[in-house]
């Protein structure tokens, strides 16, 4: 065994009647990563935590913790911990008594599992809390419990399943911040289940974008935004404008594209089985786009249009530009480098001005087409 | 809208004919149950005004009816045990109605249900019919198992409420810390579930007590209360004592409701301390 199949899937497939909740999922999770389940509601990832917790067992295909099989392990001979969506603390007992519920079985004495719950509080920054019942308890607090309880048994897993959907904004970010040292701290493998593609981004090591019980695309944030492998991921994560074309030619690692009102694209991202002939999606990012005021000398990577509306963000601008023969507006995003609130840009909607849409041509992500 | 209506609003509808409806009904209600300590304390074997004078004779006379008092004991041991073993029954039922995928979910309650509208007269009938044909005699026993069977499906409805009115996740989230089925069910299933099952005790209790068709049926040598008192009826000088039993209940009753709806409110504070 290494660290990096210290979880595996292998053909894991979960059927409820006819719905394929999860469906034949190969996949690896490192040890000691922050591994993000991300995908729409509905899309099978809770199933997928739920298989690694025990709680469902898989119709198809076999699951492995530490070399171990795990589908006839039963959740509560698993080393995995779950933080659960509602955080699920028992409201018959205190927060010292729920923190310290899965020590029964550990063999401490009582005054070790009291030491280990005050580390814990400590830990979570809630000392003194013993007594405090539930419901005297805010959202951030029940959260930080529910982590302690699941903590304290020191599993090889931390299955976390949204655990922030229920925070307001600010304090959902602060805990995102903390939840990531914490995991660096502890060093424990935190396998975490959210729809918010930039909670995502901000705290995983790799992601896997779910889909449909299947698993798209497994990556590092970087390359799963940069570098996404089929249009349900590039337009899952961020923004993305999508363009059909097709392949004139290929040579020496560049890739150029006929794509009809966009002109010609060059692109030199590695794509795999992109051929000369093949129909391809071209894909660029809001903010890989550069607006320009007079012609660009190139015959490539550039399109004329004319300005449509915009929205002011305070840190940056979005500017909807329609490009003459193509149906949506493309997309442009701008950091609002001054004070004017118009990005780079100073033509206003409805101008007859013409402008001109730039891009490099490692910017541009050949997809296959669907 | 003006300032009077929405004074009106504020303080509630005035006292109209909703008003006098609600007095009429009170007093519909409760004036004839009153009736029972008030007579029990009066010096006359006659039930009528005007009252004659104040006695205990009655309660005394209640305290030394060997038949009255075995009656009563009689009902409290079928209700106790009843209650306890219908709880159980509805508790495990509950759990597994509420928490597994039960292939056939709808028909099994459903089946367990049935003895909500069966006529008591023919469970009586039936039931009599069955200890006669398995040489089981009529016993406190048979009437146990008459009341079990209809204090069950009460017992079951209490308590599927009750788990369903609690998170799921709570349950898993024992498993997931390393407890199994078994002290999952006593470290949390069952401290979350208590309100419901002491409901459901008293609530099977009550009608085990005052149940009468399927004990009038089942009974053998030993009656409960209620075919005890129906049997005193014929003379007339036994009422009273029956009067000042009826008197004793009617606290006792009082007490155990009192105490019950304490602890359905305390439940209700755990069910909404549990939500996020």
């Amino acid at each position: 065994m290494s660290d990096q199949d210290f979880i595996s899937l292998r053909g894991v497939s979960k059927h409820f009647g006819k719905v394929r909740a999860v469906d034949d999922v190969d996949m690896d999770i490192t040890r000691g990563e922050f591994f993000s389940l991300l995908g729409p509601s509905g899309c099978g990832k809770t199933t997928l935590l739920r298989l690694l917790a025990g709680f469902e067992s898989p119709t198809k295909g076999e699951l492995f913790i530490d070399d171990q099989p795990m589908s006839t392990v039963a959740p509560n001979h698993r080393p995995v911990n779950m933080v659960f969506q509602n955080y699920a603390i028992f409201p018959h007992l205190d927060v010292g008594q729920n923190i310290a519920y899965g020590m029964r079985k550990s063999g401490l004495e009582k005054p070790e599992i009291k030491k280990m719950v005050d580390e814990m509080l400590e830990m979570i920054k809630l000392p003194g809390y013993h007594a405090r019942k539930s419901n005297e308890l805010s959202g951030g607090e029940r959260q930080r419990v529910s982590l302690a309880r699941a903590l304290i048994k020191r599993p090889k897993v931390l299955l976390l399943d949204e655990p922030l959907g229920a925070l307001d904004k600010k304090l959902r970010e602060q805990m995102q911040l903390e939840l990531r040292a914490l995991q660096r701290e502890v060093g424990i493998t935190f396998v975490f289940v959210t729809h918010d593609q930039e909670e995502a981004l901000t705290m995983s090591d790799r992601i896997a974008v779910i889909s449909a019980g299947r698993a798209l695309q497994v990556e590092d944030p970087v390359r799963l935004y940069e570098a996404p492998n089929c249009r349900f991921v590039a337009d899952f994560i961020g923004t993305m404008n999508f363009f059909n074309g097709s392949v004139t030619s290929v040579a020496n690692g560049l890739t150029t594209v006929d794509a009809g009102p966009l002109g010609k694209v060059c692109s030199n991202t590695p794509s795999d089985a992109i051929a000369e002939g093949s129909d391809v999606l071209v894909a660029i990012r809001p903010e890989k786009l550069v607006i320009a005021n007079a012609a660009p000398s190139e015959q490539v990577n550039n399109v004329q249009g004319q300005m449509g509306p915009s929205a002011y963000l305070g840190d940056r601008s979005h500017f909807y530009v329609n490009v003459p023969g193509n149906e949506a507006p493309v997309a442009v995003a701008a950091q609002n480098l001054d004070s004017s609130g118009a990005g780079d840009m100073r033509v206003r909607e409805g101008s007859d001005q013409a402008i001109w849409l730039t891009w490099s041509q490692d910017s541009v992500v050949l997809l296959p087409q669907e | 809208m003006s300032a009077a209506t929405r004074a009106t609003y504020v303080h509630g509808p005035k006292f109209g004919v909703l008003g006098v409806y609600a007095v009429i009904y009170l007093a519909f209600v409760y004036i004839p149950v009153l009736f029972l300590p008030l007579f029990s304390f009066n010096d006359s074997i006659y039930i009528a005004f005007p009252l004659k004078g104040f006695t205990f004779e009655w309660y005394g006379k209640m305290a030394n009816s060997p038949g009255l008092l075995d009656a009563l004991y009689n009902s409290v041991q079928v209700a106790a045990i009843v209650s306890l073993i219908a709880t159980i029954m509805a508790t495990l039922a509950a759990k597994a109605v509420t928490r597994y995928r039960l292939p056939g979910r709808g028909p099994i309650v459903g089946f367990i249900m049935i003895p909500l509208v069966i006529p008591g007269i023919i469970m009586g009938i039936a039931l009599l019919v069955v200890a006669n044909f398995s040489g089981l005699g009529l016993s406190l026993f048979t009437i146990g198992i008459g009341h079990a069977l209809v204090c069950v499906p009460f017992a079951m409805l209490v308590m599927i409420s009750r788990l369903e009115g609690f998170d799921k996740n709570l349950e898993e989230a024992s498993l997931d810390l390393g407890e199994g089925a078994w002290m999952t069910f006593w470290r949390v299933t069952f401290p979350l579930a208590i309100p419901g099952i002491i409901a459901s005790l008293l609530l099977s209790f009550t009608i085990s007590f005052d149940e009468f068709i399927l004990a009038f049926f089942l009974a053998g040598t030993d009656v409960t209360l209620p075919v005890y008192i129906w049997s005193q009826l014929r003379f007339p000088a036994k009422l009273p004592s029956v009067l000042a039993l009826g008197a004793c209940i009617l606290v006792a009753s009082f007490v155990v409701v009192s105490f019950a709806e304490w602890f359905r409110r305390r439940g209700t504070q755990l069910k909404t301390a549990s939500g996020v």
